[in-house]
């Protein structure tokens, strides 16, 4: 019984009835009509311009094509110059708008049935602590979706665009296991993973080297 | 009350109020050609009807009370036992009047208020048991529907922005939503009803006039709540059982080389969230596109579907329709072609 | 006959002589066996595999029955508080879970590792046992993240000198048992797609029958069956799809109405549903030599999310009987129709002879993942006895009449989205894959059991090949009691647990019950136990390097004496419990004990050091 009264008290149109009169009805009967009828960009022109993603870059603003390709995997022999572009920045970090549509394509594209609703690992690997098979920079967890890496994880490079690959950056990011570029570049050298760039001198020594 | 005459009345009730004389659209719930939706219809006729009497009848004495009190003023005999006499007379007048006002307003209440208990009785609960269930899911910004039949739940299948229904046979409807708050509403066939992430509310439905209506979400759901139609089909049940059986069965599986060409682009590069059943996409984050050359429009009433929208939609769906959750899509142009041929034989 | 007369040679030869005197014998002359063998009720001749002697453990649940049961006598209840590690060995693969049984045949153990699947032959004619041979056959490293729950490996089969086991990548190898050398290797199926191959294969009559994993991949589950000598393929059987693809014919005959009918496996879904449907049988086979039938279970329901299937989902979550020969379907029957929590059904249908109610019939027991135990007539596929052996709480009992679960409706997940909090079984179920045994002397089952309770959400899974389509996110917790383990002893005749023994973490490994009526099981927090299988009372504990979840086994090596061996390393299913505190770390070594008197008190020749000439007897 008071299951159906809920029910009734949920339909939103009956209660309307109540308390509605005859003004009421002239503003709500003839509603909506011609939204069928909407072509390409009529109709929008109603709605303000508005950016999906108001303070993310556009597509334009993401690295060129093949930048990435360069980003080394391993160690650095022999590859000094390229570490310059570990230091991709992730095009969508921090944004609220485009990490919410990265957790959903997280779930949707079946990344959290490997790695866990909590990304804490299960057939995949734990991608909140800070242990990262090929790198935990921006750019080497983007390499590794759109690539795909030998122990079962599919490349995404075709079923996702560019774009949607950076929203999952983003959002693998807010769990803490991502490691900032420059850290990833000392990783490399074999430092220790020191995330502030000011702390260590020593080491930032090191690493300015010739 | 027969659909007809129900149209009737509706028009009538439009009729009294000049500024409701557009009110036959696909859109209008006055034009009710649904089993709930007719006794909303005709709860909302009754309530308009007895609220114009009422408001004339409060007009009519209004008017003659005034016209009663200036003629009262103006008999000046024996002032003060006149006086005296007029007020014993009107304080008993007066309480006539209020008892007869306050009886007939409470007449009125009690009838509205039971024919609004009798209506709510009538739509809670569908008169026989349902024949088909439809989930649907509300996702920003298009509508997900599996139908199963309660007889051989098996038989169930799932297709996206389109609703179809047998005439005369109730379908139970159960409401689900993938985001957020979304409302489904048939406006001519059944009310609204709330779709609340985390629960599931359920309503039912019953058409019992064939034809084409417009469905919607009337809840503001974000950027494309406007966009985020369905088109509702009515049907005989044998032309319904017809497409419940098309609609469960594999999509055709192109011969020539160009569809066949889109059918490999498409399941590697749209699979992901794209299902077409019988081949290897089978994604299901965007919408069901097993038959989606057989449905009226493209993004959920964004387009019609004709192969040059298709075209555009695919190449740059946020151009036709902003929020949409569906990216620009990188494809050369034969890809694209190859795509739109492929999907304009799924039927 | 060739048992008996081993038997008769070595009860000659304990009569001539000391122990000293039959370890010098020479590898021409035959092996000694030890007279400690009671053959009585152990099953013998055409349930064995081809030449396994009584000493051995040619298959990984010894007998064709699979009733882990080894007829040796020298441990006993009475001195199994003596045993003492002889040896050890260790694969280097401690990246992955140990859930394999090693093997025994010609004085040789065989070891298979899981990923990457290497093969090891360990000389039990030497002290220490060392290598005789590794193989390495390099599959493809993306198996690894296409198995569900670890890449694992359950067991090899060694068949007329050759050893047999399938790769995670889908591949079934044979290797040449005295060499090494790889004979056939046979591509079954695209790892790429999910599927992967984890099963212990079973060889009857010149048969490889084996089965494919990936219930949580969107596979079509499959059994084949292949030539021993070519590896080629002679039938498949799909677990899902029409009568054609399942191998339903006119002789298929289930015993209840609900699962008669033309192409239930296809019409019991949605259109297509079936294809990625999962069903997928990668536990135990067992073969019934009598009426050449093969039994196995078949997985889960794909995806977990009910929702995405409605209907009974036929033939997942079940059994079936086949003929060995062609494949074909006897029968089948369907433990938990349109499953929604996961309870797999390809746990090992031990066949036995059983009084129930007072009448022997020939049956095979299944202690299922939903927590019931299963007496089923393995001529008919008649359920004769359904009793809970463990905690569950999904369902009040087992249909007499249909043999279907009476499902309590508030465990039940629908609508998906919403959590169901506290069903019992958790998705490990009561029991998983690791097998049981058999005793015909106390005509006991004796089970590792769980008690894990899940709370669960349907979610709607995409299907994208090569990813999950899996559907449900849960959470799990220790059940009542707040043991997450019990091994115990159970009547399956009568639907009793007879006696049990509680333990704080998982027992996850599987069971043996030997002649000397010595019950041995392992936990996942690592202690090794022996325990009389009559009262329960534990005899003996070693706490070994890493948690087992491997199956012990017995044999008698070339020195006459009875020896236990298990892997420790913990993995698979058990990882589910990974955040219980005291959890061991990953391992990889298997251990072999034996009793005290039996190891020398000076080490054997090793290294350079000349052997001492008492210590060569003990140890050749």
């Amino acid at each position: 019984m008071i299951d159906s009264c809920c029910r009734i008290i949920m339909r939103r149109n009956s209660v309307a009835f109540l308390i509605s009169a005859c003004v009421a009805l002239a503003a709500t009967a003839c509603s909506g009509d011609s939204q069928l009828d909407r072509g390409a960009g009529a109709g929008s022109a109603t709605l303000p311009a508005q950016d999906a993603h108001p303070s993310g870059p556009d597509s334009s603003g993401l690295p060129a094509e093949g930048a990435l390709s360069r980003v080394p995997i391993g160690d650095l022999a022999g590859a000094n110059d390229n570490t310059l572009e570990t230091t991709v920045k992730s095009p969508y970090a921090g944004n609220a708008a485009a990490i919410a549509e990265g957790h959903e394509l997280f779930e949707k594209m079946n990344c959290a049935a490997c790695h866990g609703y909590g990304m804490k690992g299960g057939m995949g690997p734990d991608l909140t602590d800070s242990y990262w098979r090929y790198g935990g920079a921006p750019a080497d967890i983007y390499k590794s979706i759109f690539e795909g890496r030998p122990q079962g994880m599919p490349s995404w490079g075709r079923a996702l665009t560019p774009t949607l690959i950076w929203k999952i950056v983003a959002y693998i990011e807010t769990k803490g296991g991502a490691v900032s570029a420059v850290a990833a570049d000392r990783e490399r050298q074999g430092d220790e993973s020191e995330s502030d760039t000011t702390a260590g001198s020593t080491m930032k020594g090191r690493n300015s080297a010739p | 009350m027969r659909p007809s005459a129900l149209r009737r009345s509706g028009a009538i009730a439009c009729a009294s109020c000049t500024w409701l004389n557009a009110c036959n659209g696909t859109s209008s719930y006055l034009d009710a050609t649904g089993a709930s939706g007719a006794h909303e219809a005709r709860l909302g006729i009754w309530l308009t009807v007895t609220a114009c009497i009422v408001v004339a009848l409060i007009a009519i004495a209004l008017v003659a009370a005034m016209m009663r009190h200036r003629a009262a003023i103006g008999d000046r005999g024996d002032e003060a036992r006149a006086a005296g006499a007029s007020m014993r007379n009107e304080i008993r007048g007066g309480l006539r009047w209020i008892y007869i006002g306050l009886s007939g307003t409470l007449i009125v209440l009690g009838l509205t208020f039971a024919g609004t208990m009798v209506t709510f009785g009538a739509v809670t609960h569908p008169p026989r048991s349902a024949a088909v269930i439809m989930d649907v899911t509300g996702h920003q910004w298009w509508w997900e529907i599996r139908y199963t039949d309660v007889a051989h739940p098996e038989r169930s299948f799932i297709t996206a922005n389109e609703v179809h229904l047998p005439i005369g046979v109730p379908v139970r409807v159960m409401l689900h939503s993938a985001d957020v708050i979304h409302s489904f509403w048939l406006p001519q066939i059944a009310g609204k009803t709330d779709v609340i992430p985390g629960q599931t509310n359920e309503m039912w439905v019953e058409a019992r006039v064939p034809g084409t209506t417009r469905g919607m979400c009337a809840e503001y759901c974000g950027l494309e709540h406007a966009v985020m139609a369905l088109v509702v089909t009515a049907q005989p049940r044998a032309d319904f059982d017809a497409w419940m059986r098309d609609r469960a069965a594999n999509a055709s599986v192109p011969v020539a080389p160009v569809p066949s060409q889109g059918a490999v682009v498409f399941a590697a590069s749209c699979g992901g969230c794209h299902a077409v059943e019988g081949s290897r996409a089978l994604g299901r984050a965007g919408p069901e596109l097993t038959h989606i050359a057989s449905r009226a429009t493209i993004g959920a009433g964004a387009l019609e579907n004709t192969p040059a929208n298709m075209r555009r939609w695919i190449a740059n769906a946020p151009s036709e329709k902003e929020g949409v959750r569906m990216p620009e899509m990188h494809l050369t142009g034969g890809q694209l072609d190859a795509v739109v041929a492929y999907l304009q034989q799924l039927r | 006959m060739k048992i008996t007369a081993i038997i008769a040679i070595s009860f000659v030869l304990l009569a001539c002589g000391n122990r000293e005197d039959a370890g010098r014998v020479t590898a021409d002359e035959p092996r000694p066996r030890d007279a400690r063998v009671n053959n009585v009720e152990a099953l013998s001749g055409s349930w064995l595999p081809p030449g396994a002697g009584a000493g051995d453990w040619a298959m990984p649940s010894r007998d064709y029955a699979g009733t882990r049961y080894s007829p040796l006598t020298e441990i006993t209840t009475a001195n199994a508080g003596q045993m003492q590690l002889a040896w050890t060995f260790q694969d280097g693969q401690s990246s992955y879970g140990h859930e394999m049984t090693p093997l025994v045949a010609d004085s040789t153990m065989y070891i298979v590792s899981p990923f990457p699947d290497r093969a090891f032959a360990l000389d039990l004619t030497k002290p220490g046992a060392p290598l005789k041979w590794s193989y390495s056959p390099n599959p493809s490293p993306i198996a690894i993240g296409k198995a569900c729950c670890d890449a694992v490996l359950r067991g090899a089969a060694l068949y007329k000198k050759k050893l047999i086991y399938n790769l995670l990548d889908d591949h079934t190898v044979a290797v040449d048992a005295k060499t090494g050398k790889e004979l056939w290797r046979t591509k079954l199926g695209n790892v790429e797609d999910g599927a992967t191959m984890t099963m212990a294969p079973l060889v009857v009559d010149g048969r490889v029958y084996v089965g494919n994993s990936g219930g949580e991949m969107g596979v079509a589950g499959w059994f084949a069956a292949l030539d021993v000598n070519s590896g080629k393929e002679l039938w498949r059987a799909y677990s899902v799809g029409p009568d054609s693809l399942a191998r339903i014919g006119a002789d298929f005959h289930p015993f209840y109405s609900w699962m008669r009918g033309k192409d239930l496996g296809a019409t019991t879904w949605p259109t297509n549903a079936w294809k990625r449907g999962a069903g997928a049988p990668w536990g135990w086979v067992t073969y019934d030599p009598d009426r050449h039938s093969i039994y196995y279970g078949t997985s889960n329901t794909g995806p977990w999310n009910e929702a995405q299937r409605p209907g009974l989902n036929l033939w997942t979550s079940g059994v079936f009987a086949r003929r060995a020969s062609d494949g074909m379907a006897q029968w089948a029957f369907v433990f938990t129709p349109h499953n929604e929590w996961d309870y797999d059904g390809v746990n090992e249908n031990i066949l036995a002879d059983l009084p129930i109610n007072g009448v022997v019939r020939k049956v095979m027991v299944q202690f299922n993942r939903n927590g019931f135990a299963y007496t089923i007539d393995r001529a008919t596929g008649e359920v004769l006895q359904a009793k809970p052996f463990g905690h569950e709480n999904w369902a009040s009992g087992i249909d007499s009449v249909t043999g279907m679960p009476h499902v309590i409706p508030a465990k039940e997940t629908v609508p998906p989205g919403r959590w169901v909090r506290d069903i019992c079984p958790a998705d490990v179920g009561v029991k998983d894959f690791e097998p049981s045994a058999y005793s015909p002397r106390t005509r006991l089952f004796y089970v590792t059991t769980q008690n894990i309770c899940m709370d669960y959400k349907g979610r709607e899974a995409s299907y994208i090949a090569g990813t999950p389509y899996w559907g449900a996110q849960m959470t799990r917790h220790v059940g009542p009691g707040g043991n997450y383990g019990e091994f115990i002893a159970f009547d399956a005749a009568t639907g009793r647990k007879v006696w049990g023994i509680p333990e704080p973490f998982m027992t996850y490994s599987g069971a043996m019950v030997t002649a000397g009526d010595v019950a041995f099981y392992g936990t996942v927090d690592g202690w090794f136990r022996a325990v009389n299988a009559r009262t329960g009372e534990i005899l003996w504990s070693r706490k070994l390097g890493s948690g087992i979840i491997s199956a012990p086994m017995s044999y008698i090596a070339p020195d006459g004496h009875q020896y236990v061996a298990i892997a420790t390393g913990v993995g698979g299913g058990a990882m589910t419990t990974s955040s219980q505190k005291g959890f061991p770390p990953r391992g990889d070594t298997y251990y072999v004990f034996t009793l005290g008197a039996n190891i020398p008190s000076t080490p054997a020749r090793g290294g350079a050091t000349p052997p001492a000439s008492s210590a060569t007897g003990a140890m050749p």
